[in-house]
């Protein structure tokens, strides 16, 4: 796996000219299987610190997140976490099941 | 002319210290605006004539998300961090368009509680100013 981080900084102008700013974070590349060019994948942060974490873009497959994370280690040299997915599809799914359950109704003791 | 135009799937929001994981529906991109000062004189005739001010007013972010029990919430007022918002990497781009910069949760709304009805919580951000917020093409 070939990755890339670059130093995400912002320019801020003030009165004796522009200059640039980092935002303690990195962009994070991956090399795209297909066409072979650094394609962005998410964020690491911190920059400064003794540990950091990879925070993957939308979409980014949750089984290369602790790969990619292990290479950014050692890139760093600090140990990277890969950060907390959000919860999958079918777990939405059974939380919408369990929030909209209807439950059956009880069976009337009174009988007429 | 060929077909252009995209939604909003695939946009990701991240927070360079809070550790949150959310299922996020939308994403709510608030107005950054700068004010006009009226410098008309008794010589102006036709139209108020204005200069821009010297500071812009930093925008507010509202996030909207499926609330989920286990998850970790944003701390209001806790220090300030690099917040970013990543717009969908598009065909042809390998780094997507973002907004980033020093900002602070201020605003939290759990979910209203109702039969039938997806809990969904929002909370919100405003950029303070101290580093961007900045707005990066893709290329």
């Amino acid at each position: 796996m070939k990755i890339e981080l670059r130093e995400h900084k912002v320019p801020k102008k003030t009165h004796w000219g522009t200059f640039e700013k980092s935002l303690g974070q990195y962009y994070a590349y991956i090399e795209n299987s297909e066409n072979g060019l650094m394609t962005q994948c998410g964020h690491v942060a911190p920059v400064v610190g003794p540990t950091a974490t990879f925070m993957p873009l939308s979409g980014f497959p949750q089984e290369l997140c602790q790969e990619y994370a292990t290479e950014c280690s050692k890139l760093l040299g600090k140990p990277v976490a890969a950060g907390e997915a959000p919860p999958s599809l079918d777990k939405i799914a059974e939380m919408i099941a369990d929030q909209t359950k209807v439950e059956p109704e009880a069976e009337s003791e009174d009988e007429e | 002319m060929a077909l252009i135009g995209d939604t909003g799937n695939g946009a990701t929001c991240t927070f360079a210290t809070s550790s949150l994981s959310l299922a996020i529906t939308k994403i709510q991109i608030g107005e950054r605006t700068l004010d006009m000062l009226d410098v008309s004189t008794l010589a102006t005739s036709g139209d108020q004539e204005t200069i821009a001010s010297d500071l812009k007013k930093t925008q507010e972010v509202t996030v909207t998300a499926i609330y989920v029990g286990t998850a970790t919430l944003p701390v209001l007022g806790a220090a300030a961090e690099a917040m970013t918002i990543t717009f969908p990497l598009f065909t042809g781009t390998t780094t997507a368009a973002n907004l980033a910069g020093t900002a602070q949760f201020n605003s939290e709304k759990l979910p209203d509680l109702e039969n039938g009805v997806i809990m969904l919580y929002q909370f919100k951000w405003k950029y303070n100013g101290d580093t961007g917020p900045t707005y990066t093409k893709a290329t």
